[in-house]
């Protein structure tokens, strides 16, 4: 998959906006999501944004559709740990006119060039709840390794849902992005835009 | 049930059953995207009154697959 119709840059505070804002106040968009248990403000996301700021374990991207310019959900790369190696990353497509097409892959291949390439990192960590399937089939198709299962982690609409641990090492990695034929652009420049 | 299992898979993408066969995967099937991945796992668990582990998710990613997987839980 060549990557093309999506591109992820650095956020800013501006990016705090009302349509943001109404992302997380999609029940659809955050069903699978723990951030459903909170009701955000604007200055809430505000301050979610500046928390990013100079802290270098954690980095949000938003993901933008190339042909419009639209903001059209935020991905980031976080629990980055650099003593032992590891990250792992998260995905929120907000806009609903783009499920179904390509943003999660190209999303989530620009999130995982970040962490094992931008960063140097040896292995992801990726948890998922087990019957978020659409979420699981991203992280399958990408070459993720289905590792381990916590149960009833968490609630899912009153009911027990177990978490799904996948994982992918740095030489999986490189196997994925050849299977993907993913085109990155080592190239994050001052506005931390990842050129695909 | 072979059959039962790539008339699901038809439906749900929308394609000629014709088309599908053991090798069929995401890969091959461009309507194979996320939202048809998960309707198909609803579906096919209404069709054959199953319900799938988690470890039969994370290895349905070919017709192949799949319906070796419902084949072992009896149907």
């Amino acid at each position: 998959m060549h990557l093309k119709d999506y591109e992820l840059a650095t956020l800013s505070v501006n990016h705090a906006t009302p349509r943001y804002l109404g992302w997380l106040r999609d029940e659809e968009v955050t069903r699978f999501l723990e951030v459903r248990r909170k009701q955000y403000s604007l200055d809430d996301l505000k301050q979610y944004i500046s928390s990013f700021k100079g802290d270098k374990s954690k980095f949000l991207f938003g993901v933008f559709h190339r042909a419009t310019g639209d903001h059209v959900g935020n991905g980031t790369v976080y629990n980055v740990n650099y003593e032992v190696g590891t990250f792992t990353i998260g995905l929120m497509i907000g806009d609903k006119e783009h499920w179904g097409k390509t943003v999660s892959m190209e999303s989530c291949l620009t999130l995982l060039w970040y962490g094992f390439e931008k960063l140097g990192m040896r292995k992801f960590f990726g948890g998922v709840y087990a019957n978020h399937f659409a979420s699981r089939f991203v992280l399958q198709r990408l070459g993720c390794v289905f590792e381990a299962v916590l149960k009833e982690r968490f609630l899912f609409e009153g009911q027990p849902v177990n978490q799904c641990y996948y994982t992918m090492t740095r030489n999986q990695w490189f196997e994925a992005k050849r299977k993907h034929n993913a085109s990155v652009v080592l190239d994050v420049n001052d506005a931390g835009k990842a050129n695909l | 049930m072979k059959e039962r299992v790539r008339e699901v898979a038809g439906k749900v993408f929308g394609v000629d059953t014709k088309s599908l066969d053991l090798e069929s995967s995401p890969d091959s099937v461009e309507q194979w995207d996320s939202l048809n991945h998960m309707k198909l796992l609803l579906a096919l668990e209404e069709e054959f009154n199953i319900q799938f582990t988690d470890q039969e998710i994370a290895d349905m990613m070919s017709i192949g697959n799949i319906i070796e997987i419902v084949s072992a839980k009896g149907c």
